[in-house]
């Protein structure tokens, strides 16, 4: 139970005060005592009693050091440490009057503590909240108002001071600890996104490879067996292509454009059991638009190859670039087709060829090519430029 | 043309145990002797270098060192090497890293039974195995290093003979069908790909070779 409010207690203090910020907290301190026991020396003959005074200077340095080294420890007795330092401060303030008379105090305007009064309030406002740390200001700043009374506006403003300092203080810590806070979240979520990635690549590779061993040796397994390869086959491509689309990659936050498309990811999704896609290394970007349509019209040619090529026909599909353009290639090894059938079957619309194909390459600028003859399968080159 | 006496010593490299155990079970029906198996590249280097087999077949996803570099440090040691690369597709750049390193060839993961072992058969005659993705993406390169010479003018570049065959390559043509259409011998085709692959090793070499003087690495 103690060691568990121990570390409740420092968790608190760690996370409302940096490290950081309590040093120069604490160099504060230390230079406004000096300044308070400079500005008493400086009116010791004036002073009622001078040797008490001297003595109350001596006990405010004290009391600092002790503020200093306790502060950073011992933190289960925080609250009875800053306790203390407001009744300190409050003593020492209140004997301002008795000790140096209401006269010298009133054309002196400091009192004994000097700007060194401000800490404690300022202190339970880090730690505390701008509420109490305000309040405790207001009182000591009230106690010294009322030693030695004047609408000297030099009197009266240290009132100001003492409430606001803290109150500031106070909030400034708030701010600075929601800052972090936000930060720690966003940090926290980016490194959850980043395992989850690692994690998902790690399934997925596993999957894909079952899915390729399943596709491999399912076809010795007899008719069921043989169904399950295909299946296998077909989630491994999907499974692929679905990996491949992606536009960001959390891992190295990187954003690819959305307007432009690589034409050799793009072309790999139409791998398949019986289409081969061969590019080259790299990439190769053309615009998303563009690019949508030349893959309309790759799918329509391996569909047609589909349709009318024959069960066995399968298909290999080659990009290159060259100079400013990029050639694309479909060939197939079906059962190819006479010239004239071609024309026949162009002329009735039937394979799509007109629209789908040529005139679709002629709207991006681009020339298409179709060989084909009977046994010899169809090939069809399009070449279209990058822009 | 496979030697009757001894077997193909051959050294399987695959992160999952599951490939390595199918691959091996079909190598050994075929009458190869598996000499050694890695599950990643440290293991791939060490074991390689103790065994040193006729052929590795590599794949190239593994954990650390990756199967392409793995497949330049073993080159570089063991010339008489023999490498197929093995992988799934998309992995475009690794491969051609893998085969300007000095790797014979390179097979589609989702390859059958029957191709893969003629891909093995082949290597181990010491013939490339140029698939048509691999055509591809060495056509690429050559068109890259065309648009990018090296300021030393020693790229190499395609002859029109072999960027033909190249490309009937990669449309899928077999070797026997781009004899015929170019009314050359099967030899022939076979030496035009082999050639390509060989000036594309070389100029790596002297790439690296050239980049190490350049580092300061050759001392």
């Amino acid at each position: 139970m103690k060691n568990d409010t121990m570390r409740i207690c420092t968790a608190q203090g760690d996370e409302r005060v940096s490290g950081s910020i309590r040093r120069s907290a604490d160099w504060i301190r230390l230079a406004m005592v000096v300044h308070a026991v400079v500005v008493n020396l400086l009116r010791l003959d004036v002073a009622h009693q001078p040797v008490v005074m001297i003595v109350v200077s001596s006990v405010m340095v004290a009391w600092s050091l002790v503020m200093v080294l306790y502060g950073r420890r011992n933190c289960r007795r925080r609250r009875n440490l800053y306790l203390c330092d407001i009744g300190i401060t409050a003593v020492i303030v209140a004997l301002s009057g008795p000790v140096l008379g209401t006269e010298v105090l009133r054309s002196t305007t400091f009192g004994l503590g000097g700007f060194w009064m401000l800490m404690a309030p300022v202190t339970l406002a880090m730690y505390t909240g701008s509420a109490v740390g305000a309040g405790a200001g207001l009182v000591l700043g009230a106690i010294q108002f009322l030693e030695a009374p004047s609408l000297d506006p030099r009197v009266w403003t240290h009132l100001i001071i003492t409430v606001t300092v803290p109150y500031l203080v106070g909030l400034l810590i708030k701010v600075n600890n929601e800052a972090i806070a936000e930060r720690n979240r966003s940090v926290a979520t980016a490194v959850a996104l980043e395992e989850r990635e690692r994690l998902n690549r790690i399934v997925h590779d596993g999957v894909l490879q079952v899915l390729a061993m399943v596709a491999r040796e399912g076809h010795e397994l007899g008719p069921r067996g043989k169904m399950l390869a295909l299946l296998a086959r077909k989630q491994e491509d999907q499974l692929r292509t679905t990996l491949q689309d992606k536009h960001v990659d959390v891992t190295k936050g990187e954003y690819l454009d959305a307007d432009t498309t690589d034409l050799t990811t793009m072309l790999e999704k139409h791998q398949s059991k019986t289409v081969t896609v061969s590019t080259m290394a790299g990439h190769v970007s053309m615009t998303t638009d563009r690019a949508k349509e030349l893959d309309r019209v790759i799918t329509e040619v391996l569909s047609n190859v589909f349709k009318h090529a024959g069960v066995n026909a399968k298909s290999w599909i080659l990009l290159e670039e060259e100079k400013g353009q990029v050639i694309v290639t479909v060939r197939d090894d079906g059962i190819g087709m006479t010239p004239e059938r071609l024309q026949a079957a162009a002329d009735a619309g039937r394979l799509g060829v007109k629209e789908s194909i040529v005139g679709r390459i002629l709207s991006l600028g681009g020339t298409s090519t179709l060989d084909s003859a009977p046994g010899k399968g169809t090939e069809w080159e399009f070449r279209v430029p990058l822009q | 043309m496979r030697f009757s006496k001894a077997p193909t010593r051959i050294m399987l490299v695959d992160d999952h145990p599951m490939w390595i155990e199918a691959l091996a079970e079909d190598l050994s029906e075929d009458g190869c002797e598996i000499v050694a198996v890695a599950h990643d590249g440290s293991e791939t280097l060490t074991r390689a270098r103790a065994t040193c087999p006729d052929v590795v077949v590599m794949d190239l996803n593994i954990p650390d060192p990756d199967g392409a570099t793995c497949t330049q440090l073993l080159m570089n040691e063991l010339p008489g090497l023999r490498v197929l690369v093995m992988s799934a597709s998309g992995e475009r750049d690794d491969v051609l890293r893998a085969v300007k390193a000095g790797a014979n060839g390179y097979v589609l993961k989702s390859s059958s039974k029957a191709e893969l072992l003629d891909a093995v058969h082949k290597t181990v005659d010491g013939e490339a195995v140029f698939t048509p993705t691999l055509a591809g993406l060495v056509l690429g390169e050559y068109r890259r290093m065309a648009n990018n010479p090296s300021p030393d003018d020693d790229t190499p570049s395609l002859t029109s003979r072999e960027t033909e065959v190249l490309r009937f390559v990669a449309k899928g043509l077999s070797y026997r069908d781009i004899a015929e259409q170019l009314f050359v011998s099967h030899r022939t085709v076979q030496n035009h790909v082999q050639n390509v692959l060989r000036k594309l090793q070389l100029h790596n070499r002297v790439e690296l070779t050239r980049y190490a003087i350049e580092q300061g690495l050759d001392s």
